[in-house]
């Protein structure tokens, strides 16, 4: 993967942020405007404004879904590189936040991106396993430096329940 | 992994900046009905270049979202290969 293409990526990600803000400007004036014609205090102009763009927490959600997704997509843009014999692993946190899916990826061993797609679908090599997910796949070799946070017994035994 | 202490902080800052940022513009926009009829008032919001008000005041949202893809990359430089095409 090239430096061009990495700061395009960036790029891209910020344009989406940038597309929201005009967005955002209109739903303020109209909340202001209305708000204070039904005389409402500026909390509730505050919590009506959140209601109708997107509030903090959706905020947090964004961008921590965003940022593994471009970790995730630079992690793919890689694999493209390396032979179709190269085994990864999903590695991330297991904890009481942890989905089945990310659990099933996580206990599923050492695959080949084959293997992950056709056991998987190839969106969670980008989208993991979803909103706010903090996993990924990644090549055995990296995980070799990290493997504290592979633990496929864990993960099974979190989704048989015995844990 | 370090880099999701990161992103998490990063995601905490920039939904601080947000809301903070919506506060303070909210609080300012009110501060122009002092004195004038609900029209005039309405009026007056129309004449604001909201979009640009509104990009100013998160304008370090975009500073620290780079950053953090930034940081994001040196995780994973090891395995970036520039000389590839």
């Amino acid at each position: 993967m090239t430096e061009a293409e990495i700061q395009l990526l960036i790029a891209m990600d910020s344009e989406v942020w940038e597309a929201y803000l005009p967005y955002l400007a209109a739903q303020m004036q109209q909340q202001v405007a209305s708000g204070v014609f039904a005389g409402l205090t500026t909390q509730q102009i505050i919590a009506n404004i959140e209601s109708a763009a997107l509030s903090a927490s959706q905020v947090e959600t964004l961008i921590t879904t965003s940022l593994n997704n471009y970790s995730r997509s630079v992690t793919t843009a890689m694999m493209e590189g390396e032979p179709d014999n190269t085994l990864y692993q999903y590695i991330g946190p297991i904890d009481g936040r942890t989905r089945d899916i990310c659990l099933q990826m996580g206990s599923a061993g050492t695959i080949t991106r084959l293997e992950i797609e056709k056991a998987f679908g190839s969106s969670v090599l980008i989208y993991g396993g979803g909103y706010n997910c903090r996993h990924k796949w990644q090549s055995v070799s990296e995980v070799g430096v990290s493997k504290n946070f592979y633990n496929p017994k864990k993960a099974e035994e979190l989704l048989s329940g015995n844990n | 992994m370090a880099i999701q202490k990161t992103i998490d902080k990063t995601s905490n800052k920039i939904s601080s900046i947000y809301i903070k940022g919506i506060t303070d513009i909210v609080d300012n926009l009110l501060k122009l009905k002092e004195g004038v009829s609900n029209k005039d008032f309405a009026t007056s919001l129309l004449s604001l270049d909201m979009k640009e008000i509104v990009k100013s005041k998160l304008s370090n949202i975009n500073k620290e979202y780079v950053k953090a893809h930034v940081e994001v990359l040196k995780d994973i430089k090891p395995q970036v290969n520039n000389d590839r095409s």
